[in-house]
């Protein structure tokens, strides 16, 4: 494949991710999602270190440090989210993250807390 | 030896001085003696000074600093020295909150960590070192957040929210740069700025996903919900961080990106111009509306920041008609920040010592406030008017009303100008709704004089004022324009952006 279909696969991919984000309202949904997103990057910058500049050592770490600290950060809200819940409270949990909300309240008026 | 040089007279210098504060106060993370997290406070304020303190001399002894990661110019100086500020003052709050709580050492201690990161944020200019701090500042504020809410069992729900929306801004900005890896690797921000392959394909791919990541970083409509509900649900000093270290945060990076933001300067470019301003307008009346109704404090002013932030879409947006300034628009971002600060920085402690008289965070709390103290209430009202003001300053007469923005088509010129008077008016309704309360008679009468502000809130507020009015009286006598693109210093003329000096 030449470069410039492994990009539109990237993009495709890319594409996917921003639809399942937008759709889903479940914590692991959105997750995954976020995880076809990450490695759509991962395959931009694999695909245009060996070709358009190939041996180029400050795309590697790049790639490398955000990996590791998007994951870092992955982890902790991951950790802080399930830390908090009990196991009964698990599974209602991983439901509410969708990224809109239309409630009135969000938008006039005050919300009860 | 050389390589320690290299630190004293680069931009680390600084943070350096800010890690032997937390190194210091590590070894007291666990003391419940007072005494002790009073001293630990005060040497992590006194290495904030300090640091800031070093990158002024660094930059008057050795000039701008440019590496291969940094770029520190005299703009990189105004965000450090704001940054530092934000750090300062929520020090100040989170020691006037927190101080008898067990974490309070270990929530400086976090809070310094997400200072420092940061400060990396405004130096960076690599792309490795922008994503690398974007992700850890996040982390480090979100760490802070869930260290501040601790026992709150209202906020955990909406915290973990929160963290899940504030990590998404980060896989967009890895995926932008991404897809700028194609236009030929990865060179430095301040590259992009000067070079001719500004208009390719993947450099404007790449800015449209940066725009989004920022779109959703800070929260804007129609994203707000869980911003709002978080900020309802938290402490004051929680609040105090979303409000003046993660927002700020943000707007560092709108700054840095603004070489990118820039490309569709000058270019006519219609749907660019309706999708930014019709977001923006989307923002200013959609804060305008929103805290007609809110009682909350909090609510309100993460309204009131939410329209700061419509201000500064809209700004953007004059930039793809070529109605913009002639000033790069990087420069109204930072006036706009530090207007933000220096009007809502004391309204927050307001709420947040109405907050604990009153036992909840309404702003009817507030009632009769001048009648009950009459130079707070006054100074509030002043502040209020005086944030309005100067953002309609800084929008029509240093946005549309100079320069080449007057010989922009006139339809464009006049929805502009429209949208921005029509969410001004709505904004100042609220303001007059806050200041008539403050005017009101007190809903408990007998506790008129009875309930006193800390000592130390008079010099707080007395400070914001003297800055606010002190820039009133520049802006008269001509002597200072809000938005400019440079600053005197000793009779010296130091260009904000750009090579102008």
């Amino acid at each position: 494949m030449d470069l410039g279909t492994v990009f539109y696969l990237s993009m495709v991919l890319f594409f996917i991710s921003v639809l399942g984000i937008l759709i889903t309202s479940d914590l692991i949904s959105f997750f995954i999602s976020r995880q076809v997103m990450v490695a759509a990057a991962v395959i931009n910058f694999l695909n245009f270190s060996l070709r358009i500049i190939p041996g180029d050592n400050g795309l590697r770490i790049l790639m490398i440090l955000g990996l590791l600290t998007m994951y870092l950060l992955e982890f902790t809200v991951l950790f802080y989210i399930y830390s908090n819940t009990d196991s009964i409270q698990k599974m209602a949990a991983s439901a509410g993250y969708g990224i809109f909300s239309l409630k009135k309240s969000d938008w006039w008026g005050e919300d009860r807390v | 030896m050389e390589y320690l040089f290299e630190i004293i007279r680069g931009p680390y210098a600084g943070i350096t001085v800010i890690a032997a504060a937390v190194l210091v106060s590590l070894t007291a993370g666990f003391s419940g003696n007072i005494n002790v997290k009073l001293s630990m406070a005060a040497l992590n304020a006194a290495s904030y000074i300090g640091c800031f303190y070093l990158y002024v001399r660094n930059f008057i002894l050795y000039g701008p600093y440019s590496g291969f990661l940094t770029d520190l110019g005299i703009a990189g100086i105004i965000l450090s020295g704001t940054v530092v500020f934000c750090g300062l003052n929520i020090l100040f709050f989170l020691s006037l909150n927190r101080i008898s709580g067990k974490n309070f050492v270990r929530a400086v201690i976090l809070l310094s960590f997400s200072v420092v990161s940061v400060l990396l944020l405004v130096m960076a200019d690599n792309a490795v070192l922008v994503v690398t701090s974007v992700i850890i500042s996040v982390l480090s504020i979100f760490n802070l957040l869930a260290s501040l809410e601790t026992g709150n069992m209202h906020s955990r729900e909406y915290l973990g929210k929160f963290g899940v929306r504030s990590a998404l801004p980060a896989a967009l900005l890895l995926f932008g740069f991404s897809v700028l890896a194609g236009s030929g690797g990865i060179k430095n921000i301040s590259v992009y700025a000067s070079t001719g392959d500004r208009g390719s394909p993947p450099v404007i791919l790449s800015t449209c996903i940066f725009a989004c990541a920022l779109y959703l970083y800070f929260f804007l409509y129609p994203f707000q919900g869980i911003f709002l509900r978080f900020i309802r649900r938290t402490g004051f000093t929680s609040s105090a961080v979303l409000w003046f270290l993660y927002i700020p945060a943000g707007m560092v990076l709108v700054i840095k990106f603004s070489p990118f933001f820039d490309l569709f300067a000058g270019k006519v470019n219609l749907y660019g111009f309706l999708i930014i301003a019709i977001l923006g307008s989307l923002n200013l009346m959609g804060a305008g509306l929103g805290a007609i109704k809110a009682a909350s404090t909090r609510r309100i002013l993460s309204m009131f920041l939410l329209f700061q932030l419509g201000t500064v879409l809209l700004m953007r947006s004059s930039v793809f008609m070529d109605t913009g300034p002639a000033l790069p628009p990087a420069v109204y971002d930072v006036a706009l920040l530090v207007v933000t600060l220096a009007a809502f920085l004391p309204l927050s402690l307001l709420a947040s010592i109405m907050g604990r008289k009153n036992g909840d965070d309404s702003i009817f709390g507030a009632q009769g406030l001048i009648r009950r103290h009459p130079y707070p209430g006054i100074c509030f009202c002043f502040l209020l008017i005086w944030w309005l003001a100067a953002d309609v300053y800084i929008f029509m007469s240093k946005g549309l009303l100079q320069g080449k923005a007057l010989s922009a088509p006139y339809v464009y010129w006049i929805i502009l100008s429209a949208v921005f008077i029509t969410a001004v008016l709505l904004m100042a309704a609220n303001v007059i709704r806050i200041i008539t309360l403050f005017f009101r008679k007190p809903l408990k009468a007998d506790e008129v004089k009875r309930d006193g502000f800390p000592r130390v809130f008079y010099a707080y507020l007395t400070l914001f004022m003297l800055l606010a009015a002190f820039s009133l009286v520049l802006v008269a006598i001509g002597e200072l324009g809000m938005g400019e693109d440079h600053i005197y210093i000793w009779g010296k003329t130091f260009y904000i952006f750009g090579n102008g000096n």
